[in-house]
């Protein structure tokens, strides 16, 4: 299985290897494009284990995550589910932004997230164990309070928990410049805009500027584009639809890049 | 008389300083030591009115209203400091929060006055991050020496110029745009306006590359020696951290220079602001407890009255006995309008149980709570809100009107207009099987919503005088401009009182009244005063909800911090109590969602105690106050 880039910021790496050999589920916290997706990618290479990921929605239904019947030709058909054909693999099933999910589905998790990991099937009158390779990982981003949800507690003391945010000015430049192919000088002043759209969460802007974000415009600007329209399409365009706000952060670039 | 000559003869610095300082200066020279005069100068300028025509609003350039949003989130995010804009002329900080001017002086140029809105926020950032400024004893020398201050100050404008143009290309350029822009460079001391023109050569070079029009210092002139040095010593300066001890020592220096030659404080210019040690100083977290504790307890007029009636040979003085005298009889409208103390609609009220939390019982019929009439306005005040929040109703009732007739496929039903195909397919597969499917397989076409009745609660403890409740009004202009065009029924009322006696419920709008005169009087004038049972509230709100048929009922409660009332509602009993009001009004189908202005720590961890999660938000500004709380209805049942 060929690497998955990845630059480890603290012990997550080592934390993750212990649960996955611990056979215990693990909770990624943290903020948007923080690198959560791309760090469980990169354990499932590590590992050597198929990684089954789940795009959590609103609609999600626990049928979506178990299986169900279909008909083929006349003929009723068991398919199975993303996270029924992750046990049966033994893979990693990766379900992202959980609490977008309704907290009732997720209740189908538990049984495989305690010391039981089995997973019951009713409609085939099956109960899975599940392998040793198999590990439930969660991700979700508490930042946004309002009028959103949060993990049940009987869900999130099921895991152990990983807290994630933007990595430090030096590695994220280094990510941003490995990811983008950019210079090293580029990736560094991105950064600094970056980092400095952060102190705005929750003071006019939802989220700073995230890792990925930071990436895109570096990638533009490799793309061949002008700085100032890279910056103009992503760490404005993309941060805030609000026109005094994207006035203030038109003043940072300019702050910037002089 | 033509230009001085340095030294200057006695006589040409007698009229210098005139010319300057104006004719109450007119004795410094005669004093004998350097001690009086400088305490002469401190006097005229400590003492003298300041001058209105900057901070008037007339004949004003650019008002801060205009940038403030914009300045704030880029002051943030160049600083990385959790700050935020307060208004004071002169511009100062007391190390928490940017004080700016109301409005810049003439003439208005909106690409020009942003400029130095952005460079004034700058120094004064810059000034937050001395660590000078952080120390009590420096700031207690500052706080007693006028010169020093204003030597120090001199100085450290330099020196946070310069790095905040070393750090960041674009600043570099604005500050070079700001040394062409005549108003930056108004002369002052403290908010006393001085003529540039003859700015003594001693003080020239504190500005010398700054302003380009201010006059420079003549090239080796003896008399700007010392000023040459200490600017030459703090240019040198290459951190922050190296900067706290070349600052004092180089304006102690000065201090000196400028005494020996009769000068007074450097003035310094507008961009600068003023360094204001006793706001550094001062506790502002127990001054606020203070003001909160005095605005939450009986109103002052009324105080007087009772210690009026306690003390029967008054010794008030004259000017406040002729007040009291003038103070209208007992059964008069404007007694009441003086002591806030409305008038009843139900004399009984209602009795309502409260939550001890110590004990873990409900203290029966603990609190009487009182509907009142809401305090009746002048209309003008309505209507200004109608006009000035025109774009914003507009846009409100666009997207109520949408949210009215939205229509959508509604999914899974047991019964319906058309049959749902995935479904269906579900459960044949799920009958070859062998298993019993759900009978879920139809959909219908959903053209109205269920009606939702909706009842506002707004806090009018007086924690909200001023500001807040202003916000708050236009809030409820807005909201109910929307409400009209989604014709759900709806109700708004305000809430305070004190103590679990006198807990009172303002009728702004009842369920059944239209939006008329009197209730626009009364939406736009609403009253603060007393403290915040919720509990009690809830409770209350809770029953008239329970009471309505509609297949939705929604609470909305309007608070700027927690619960807290005489006796021992406080924190833990408050927060409690209003907890377990939630839970019953759950029980009674009734969802509740707070919007809170709270500022104090922890306010996120108070509020999903008392409202749960995802129930509450959180504005970190009370100025969205108005199109938050009907986007947050709009949220809530779409």
């Amino acid at each position: 299985m060929s690497e998955i880039y990845y630059r480890a910021q603290a012990d997550e790496v080592a934390i993750f290897e212990a649960a996955a050999r611990l056979h215990l589920p693990v909770l990624l916290k943290g903020p948007t494009g923080c690198g959560k997706s791309r760090f469980v990618r990169h354990m499932a290479a590590r590992l050597e284990r198929p990684l089954i990921t789940v795009a959590c929605q609103e609609d999600l239904a626990a049928a979506d995550l178990t299986g169900r019947f279909v008909l083929e030709g006349g003929e009723t058909v068991w398919r199975d589910g993303p996270l029924t054909a992750a046990v049966r693999q033994g893979a990693i099933c990766y379900l992202d932004e959980v609490v977008e999910a309704r907290a009732d589905v997720l209740t189908i998790l538990h049984p495989l997230t305690d010391d039981r990991r089995v997973l019951p099937l009713d409609r085939l009158g099956e109960t899975l164990q599940a392998p040793a390779g198999f590990q439930v990982v969660i991700s979700y981003n508490p930042g946004y309070q309002s009028v959103t949800r949060e993990l049940k507690e009987s869900t999130r003391q099921r895991f152990v928990s990983l807290s994630f945010d933007y990595p430090g000015e030096e590695i994220e430049a280094e990510i941003v410049a490995h990811e983008s192919g950019c210079e090293a000088e580029l990736a560094a002043t991105l950064v600094r805009i970056g980092r400095a759209t952060r102190t705005l969460k929750s003071h006019g802007l939802k989220e700073g500027a995230s890792t990925r974000l930071l990436i895109y415009a570096a990638s533009l600007v490799s793309g061949g584009l002008p700085l100032k329209s890279a910056c103009e399409s992503t760490l404005v365009g993309s941060l805030s639809d609000d026109p005094e706000m994207a006035k203030a952060l038109r003043e940072l670039l300019r702050s910037v890049l002089g | 008389m033509g230009a001085p000559t340095w030294p200057p003869t006695p006589e040409e610095g007698y009229a210098i300083t005139r010319k300057e300082y104006g004719e109450d200066a007119r004795s410094v020279l005669d004093f004998a030591t350097d001690q009086e005069a400088e305490d002469a100068l401190l006097a005229h300028f400590l003492f003298r009115p300041p001058e209105r025509e900057l901070a008037s609003g007339e004949a004003a350039g650019t008002p801060l209203d205009e940038v403030d949003r914009r300045l704030e989130a880029w002051l943030r995010m160049v600083s990385g400091r959790d700050l935020t804009l307060g208004v004071s002329d002169p511009a100062s900080t007391d190390g928490l929060r940017v004080f700016l001017p109301r409005a810049l002086p003439p003439p208005r140029a909106l690409a020009e006055d942003a400029l130095i809105y952005r460079v004034m926020g700058l120094v004064q950032v810059g000034l937050m991050q001395l660590s000078l400024l952080h120390q009590r004893s420096v700031l207690r020398e500052l706080h007693r020496d006028w010169v020093l201050r204003s030597c120090t100050h001199a100085l450290a404008l330099r020196l946070v110029m310069r790095l905040w143009a070393r750090d960041w290309p674009g600043i570099a350029l604005d500050l070079a745009a700001l040394a062409q822009v005549d108003k930056a460079w108004i002369l002052r001391v403290a908010t006393v306006v001085v003529p540039r023109e003859g700015l003594p050569v001693g003080f020239r070079p504190l500005y010398s590359d700054l302003g380009r029009c201010l006059e420079p210092a003549p090239a080796g002139h003896p008399a700007a020696a010392a000023a040459r040095a200490a600017v030459a010593a703090v240019d040198a300066v290459d951190s922050l951290a190296a900067a706290p001890l070349v600052l004092m020592g180089q304006a102690q220096a000065l201090r000196q220079a400028f005494l020996r030659q009769r000068l007074g404080p450097p003035p310094l210019p507008y961009i600068a602001g003023i360094i204001r040690p006793e706001w550094w100083l001062h506790d502002l977290a127990s001054e606020m407890h203070a003001s909160e504790a005095w605005r939450a307890g009986p109103k002052p007029l009324a105080l007087l009255r009772k210690a009026m009636r306690e003390r029967t040979s008054s010794r008030l003085p004259t000017s406040i006995r002729k007040r009291m005298k003038a103070a209208p009889s007992e059964s008069s409208a404007l007694k009441q309008a003086l002591t806030d103390a409305p008038v009843p609609v139900d004399e009984d009220g209602w009795r309502y149980d409260e939550w001890d939390v110590a004990r873990g019982v409900y203290k029966v019929d603990h609190v009487r709570l009182r509907e009142v009439g809401g305090h009746v306005g002048p209309l003008s005040r309505y209507t200004r809100l109608v006009t000035t929040n025109q774009g914003a109703i507009t846009e409100i009732r666009r997207r109520f009107a949408a949210l009215r007739l939205e229509e959508r496929w509604v999914h899974g039903l047991p019964d319906g207009t058309e049959l749902d195909l995935n479904r269906a397919v579900s459960a044949v597969a799920d009958l070859r099987a062998g298993f019993t499917p759900r009978v879920d397989w139809y959909k219908r076409f959903q053209r109205a919503r269920e009606t939702v009745a909706i009842l506002t609660l707004v806090d009018l403890s007086g924690s909200t005088q001023g500001r807040v409740v202003h916000l708050q009004e236009e809030a409820l202009v807005l909201f109910s401009a929307g409400l009209e065009v989604l014709g759900y029924p709806y109700g708004f009322y305000g809430f305070n009182g004190n103590g679990p006696q006198d807990c009172r419920v303002h009728r702004l709008k009842g369920f059944d009244e239209v939006v008329d005169d009197d209730v626009r009087r009364r939406l736009a004038n609403l009253q603060p005063g007393g403290a915040t049972r919720l509990g009690a509230y809830l409770r209350h709100g809770t029953r008239q909800l329970a009471r309505r048929r509609e297949g939705r009922r929604v609470l909305l409660v309007l608070s700027d911090g927690r619960p807290h009332d005489s006796g021992d509602y406080t924190d833990k009993q408050g927060l409690a109590d209003a907890a377990m009001a939630v839970r019953e009004a759950g029980r009674e189908g009734v969802q509740i969602h707070a919007i809170s202005l709270d500022t104090q720590e922890h306010a996120e961890d108070a509020l999903r105690t008392v409202f749960g999660p995802g129930r509450f938000l959180l504005l970190a500004r009370a100025e969205e106050l108005p199109q938050r709380l009907p986007e947050l209805f709009a949220q809530l049942i779409r």
